[in-house]
């Protein structure tokens, strides 16, 4: 099922990894510390459903535990 | 002008939990983004792809020291290579008309060598493959 993009960011900040949004473009970029830039698709801002094969790439490029992430976004009112 | 060239594949697929969703994957940089639609989806990959490359070029990193994708989409693109046929993605109904459902796009993004922060590269859809889910079986 996908998630929106608000609960995610909440939850990639507990992993430190912050937010850049762009004057322009549908993505924003994501940093953390020692990491290369990732960027997260946003072309619905706040609303923009993310897919679990994106959150794939995402734990895989932040070495992140995917069980885990998924757990949190299932949990996350 | 002095440039680098970069060629990227990118596999466009429907999202497997979320079927109205299509999920576009930079394998070389194992990038994700997504749309509504085949060529939303690449035009989102490409922007993603873009602020990456760019990224990493300013700060003096090569692009292409990323991990790629997952074995399973470079085995898909693998396939599409082997068995798919060429297709226009502008086309909007083209998943509905042709019966695709995977599609394989050849991405090429030219950068000037300085690249600036707001510099855009020029882009280049080499090769457009796209096939059905029984070709994929």
């Amino acid at each position: 099922m996908p998630y929106r993009l608000r609960k995610l960011v909440k939850v990639l900040d507990e992993y430190g990894i912050e937010v850049e949004r762009p004057r322009s473009g549908s993505h924003w970029k994501l940093r953390a510390k020692g990491r290369r830039a990732y960027v997260v698709p946003a072309h619905n801002g706040w609303k923009t459903e993310i897919t679990d094969e994106y959150i794939q790439g995402l734990c895989r490029h932040f070495a992140l535990e995917r069980t885990t992430i998924l757990s949190k976004l299932r949990g996350r009112k | 002008m002095d440039q680098r060239t970069y060629n990227f594949h990118v596999l466009i697929h429907r999202s497997e939990t979320a079927p109205h969703i299509w999920v576009a994957h930079c394998l070389e940089l194992g990038l994700v983004s997504q749309a509504d639609s085949p060529a939303a989806a690449r035009d989102a990959i490409e922007e993603a792809v873009t602020m990456i490359v760019l990224d990493d070029l300013n700060a003096g990193l090569d692009p292409l020291d990323r991990q790629p994708s997952e074995e399973k989409y470079q085995q898909m693109a693998k396939d599409l290579f082997e068995r798919g046929r060429t297709v226009d993605l502008s086309q909007d109904d083209v998943a509905d008309r042709e019966q695709v459902s995977r599609f394989l796009v050849l991405l090429q993004l030219s950068f000037e060598k300085e690249a600036s922060p707001g510099g855009k590269p020029r882009a280049a859809h080499l090769c457009e493959l796209g096939y059905d889910n029984g070709a994929a079986a």
